[in-house]
């Protein structure tokens, strides 16, 4: 393996929590809930995930308490004032962010020089794995990378191609007609709340127990804001999200590798990327499609409040 | 003819087609707050039949299909369906027991094809949809009953004709053999309506029952089978069509208690003060569109706008208020053109606005003082320069309020804490005063007691008998009875006629309100 082929099977891996925190957003955003709080929910997916696999020296265990937690976070902090208590999706997706961020900051103090008992090898996909340049960057990483992808895939055919996934896109359309079809509005969105958390949970694990092999407070460094910008990038659609990964991703490990390679950038500079590059999605992304299409890609009724009988 | 108003509830006649009825209502209560919506109401349906629910606003009809939709719960009253009792909690309870609405909203969501529409919220979590097959279903259905849209087009893209057609066949795929359509015809074409009919009829040849809610009494006898009328609430008759005719719908709809009509003579002959001509808004197809109204407001008097609403009413005083900008005609104050002017010019050429909700009439987080000076801001002695003139403010607050029998209000308080009467009564004195031309009151006394009436109806004819011109726009037939010089009615955007008060004759009104006389 070269060191192109280092660095770029380097960002697929750091793609992956992005797409796990992503997909969780796109659950939300689909069912018309904005949820801004992914970091929050990241970090104590992550600081759980990692307790755990240090704990009972299991790492598998770790991934499934992480996002189990995360969905329990997710569902009491974000899902109960938003859809229970009717309150706005900005404040509280703050809420959750401050929360998660001081909350596994506490639970990790212990854990900080911890190291992990066992770590993940790389599972090389047969015959994939062989190809020349892609197989090293693709084919030869982590599970969780290949789980990633495949859970995007799976949502990506039941939001297009099943009854369900049509169920799921009217909520967020137009929550109003999707109660008067029937649909249990309220509960599926309730539903994804939690699946969703428990995405972005297993993202933060993924980073804690695959990418960095440690722990330290607020080690998402902002990944989450990165993830919401990246639902926005990929024109809310999940497949638009793994390639959106991988370009994150590449911005992602900009800094560490030109670094290593003595690139005449400052690698402080480098470090910016994915966040300038988040902010010119947030700036322009909307705008573009905009001009293209006469039309926003966002779900219609994403961040309004629906609230039975009224419209 | 014998006095429709005590038929007994039971006695419905000729209950058409099987023997259970296919929808049975007994004493339905429905209460909002002191309101009661609906009294006791015994409403049966027979097996494939178009039964017509015909009524003024607020008669009940909605409220009543509401009930047997489950979209509201009843307070009171028993439903049975094909002659077994049900209980109907949500819209999903009635979908199970084949009762289907099609609101005047349609609830279709914009972004999805007509065939997505038409299928969302069926079936298993797991169902495989592909697109293909759910627009070939949707061809089928489209097709069988004649409902002329594609099925892969986007529902933001179609026309109220098609939406409605989507919506319908929305319900008919969940199984609906009860359809209720809500004032079905408000919002289509002459065209789109008689394609909806063959689709009724279409419907009930295949043994459907339809519910065909409406105030349009032409269209009722046309394509009803039995005919029930409600008023304030409580049903008034049930008859079959061949007993009917727009006439003695319009007088069961309306009711029998006659107001005295007190003649007027006339202060003022005055000039026209407000005059519109060939006034036009919106899309044709749009419900509520003006097409084609000439209105003149003369110096001294009431003019009275009846109609239901949505029929053009609330858009002709906007129009003659400057908040909206018709797409053709033109609108005069005294002599000034003031077509496509905004609501500031109209306000600086004195034409004041009474507008139908409060909150835009009122600033509520405001105080008193400052509501009252609101349409002279920009004017001494309370403007100078750029600054407001406190010490001008008051005593002008006080002296309307003062006028409006409102003298023992603190200014300073928040307007918000108006009650509905007082708040109404400050809004005319402002506008009586900054706009002593014309006033266009809309619904100025919906929603207040009787004594706060009394005052509004003194006030506004306190503006008339100062030589102002008053438009006023209510549903209250009463209310325009009394205080109009002239009434005109409005229907489907147009001015459909302008009686005299010497004419005034409620069931004449009630038959143009309808769509009938002339």
């Amino acid at each position: 393996m070269n060191a192109t082929e280092a660095a770029l099977a380097l960002a697929v891996l750091s793609a992956a929590p992005l797409l796990y925190a992503a997909l969780g957003e796109l659950l939300h955003e689909k069912l018309g809930m904005f949820n801004a709080g992914i970091e929050g929910v990241m970090l104590m997916g992550g600081v759980i995930g990692y307790m755990v696999a240090v704990d009972s020296a299991n790492i598998l265990l770790g991934f499934a308490v992480a996002a189990i937690a995360a969905a329990a976070f997710n569902l009491l902090v974000y899902a109960f004032p938003v859809l229970v208590m009717r309150s706005s999706q900005i404040l509280v997706s703050f809420a959750l962010w401050f929360i998660g961020a001081g909350l596994s900051a506490q639970l990790g103090l212990n854990y900080v020089s911890r190291p992990l008992p066992e770590s993940i090898g790389n599972t090389s996909i047969p015959l994939l794995s062989r190809l020349p340049f892609l197989g090293n960057i693709f084919f030869r990483q982590p599970w969780p990378v290949y789980v990633a992808v495949a859970l995007t895939l799976v949502v990506a055919f039941v939001l297009k191609r099943t009854s369900h996934g049509l169920s799921m896109r009217a909520i967020g359309e137009d929550p109003a007609s999707a109660h008067a079809s029937g649909i249990p509005v309220r509960a599926w969105q309730t539903f994804y709340t939690g699946i969703g958390g428990a995405l972005m949970g297993i993202g933060g694990a993924t980073l804690t127990l695959v990418v960095t092999g440690t722990w330290t407070s607020q080690i998402t460094a902002g990944r989450g804001f990165v993830a919401f910008a990246l639902v926005i990038f990929a024109g809310w659609r999940a497949s638009g999200l793994i390639w959106g990964s991988f370009l994150f991703g590449l911005l992602l490990v900009l800094g560490p590798v030109g670094q290593a390679h003595g690139w005449s950038i400052p690698s402080s500079i480098l470090g910016m990327a994915p966040y300038i590059f988040t902010v010119a999605v947030l700036t322009f992304r909307t705008w573009l499609e905009l001009r293209r299409s006469g039309r926003t890609l966002a779900p219609a009724a994403l961040g309004l409040v629906f609230v039975r009988g009224q419209r | 003819m014998s006095n429709p108003e005590h038929h007994p509830a039971g006695a419905a006649p000729t209950p058409l087609g099987g023997s259970e009825p296919a929808l049975e209502m007994r004493g339905i209560v429905k209460r909002f707050g002191d309101y009661t919506a609906l009294d006791r109401v015994d409403f049966e349906l027979a097996q494939g039949e178009v039964h017509a629910l015909l009524g003024e606003n607020g008669a009940g009809k909605t409220t009543l299909m509401n009930v047997a939709t489950g979209i509201i719960d009843a307070d009171a009253g028993t439903i049975a369906v094909g002659g077994r009792e049900a209980r109907i909690r949500s819209p999903r309870d009635a979908t199970r027991l084949g009762i289907g609405m099609v609101h005047q909203h349609f609830r279709l969501v914009r972004n999805f094809t007509v065939a997505e529409n038409v299928h969302l919220g069926l079936g298993g979590v797991g169902r495989l949809v592909s697109r293909r097959e759910l627009e070939r279903r949707t061809a089928e259905w489209s097709e069988r009953f004649g409902f002329d849209v594609d099925p892969s087009a986007r529902v933001a893209e179609l026309s109220v004709g098609q939406l409605q057609r989507v919506a319908i066949m929305r319900a008919l795929v969940r199984g609906a053999n009860i359809l209720v359509l809500d004032e079905p015809t408000a919002v289509l074409t002459p065209q789109a309506a008689s394609q909806l009919f063959s689709i009724i009829r279409g419907m009930v040849a295949e043994g459907r029952t339809v519910v065909f809610i409406s105030h349009k009494l032409d269209e009722v006898i046309e394509i009803a089978d039995r005919i029930s009328v409600l008023r304030g609430g409580a049903r008034i008759a049930t008859l079959p069509k061949e007993e009917c005719t727009t006439v003695s719908l319009a007088r069961l709809m309306v009711g029998h208690e006659m107001k005295e009509v007190r003649p007027r003579p006339r202060e003022h002959q005055g000039d026209p003060l407000l005059v519109a001509q060939g006034l036009r808004t919106g899309e044709a197809d749009r419900r509520g569109a003006l097409k084609d109204v000439d209105v003149a407001v003369l110096g001294g008097e009431i003019l009275g706008v009846a109609g239901v609403s949505g029929n053009g009413q609330a858009e002709l005083a906007q129009v003659l208020t400057g908040m909206l900008k018709p797409a053709a005609g033109t609108v005069r104050v005294g002599d000034r053109e003031l077509g496509g002017a905004g609501a500031r010019a109209f306000g600086k050429a004195g034409v004041g606005h009474v507008p139908e909700d409060l909150r835009i009439g009122l600033s509520l987080e405001q105080t008193i003082e400052m509501n009252a000076v609101m349409k002279v801001v920009e004017q001494p002695p309370v403007r100078r320069g750029p600054f407001l003139v406190r010490s001008a403010i008051r005593p002008y607050a006080r002296e309307l309020l003062e006028r409006g029998g409102l003298a023992a209000l603190e200014v300073t308080r928040r307007a918000g804490t108006l009650s509905g009467g007082q708040a109404q009564r400050l809004v005319i004195q402002r506008e009586l005063r900054a706009g002593n031309r014309a006033l266009v009151a809309v619904h100025p006394s919906r929603g207040l007691d009787v004594a706060a009436t009394q005052a509004v109806h003194e006030a506004l004819l306190d503006a008339r008998s100062h030589g102002a011109g008053v438009l006023l726009v209510s549903e209250d037939l009463d209310e325009l009875f009394e205080l109009s010089d002239r009434i005109a009615v409005m229907y489907e955007g147009r001015i459909a006629a302008t009686l005299e008060r010497a004419a005034f004759d409620r069931e004449q009104v009630g038959l143009l309100m309808g769509g009938g006389g002339r």
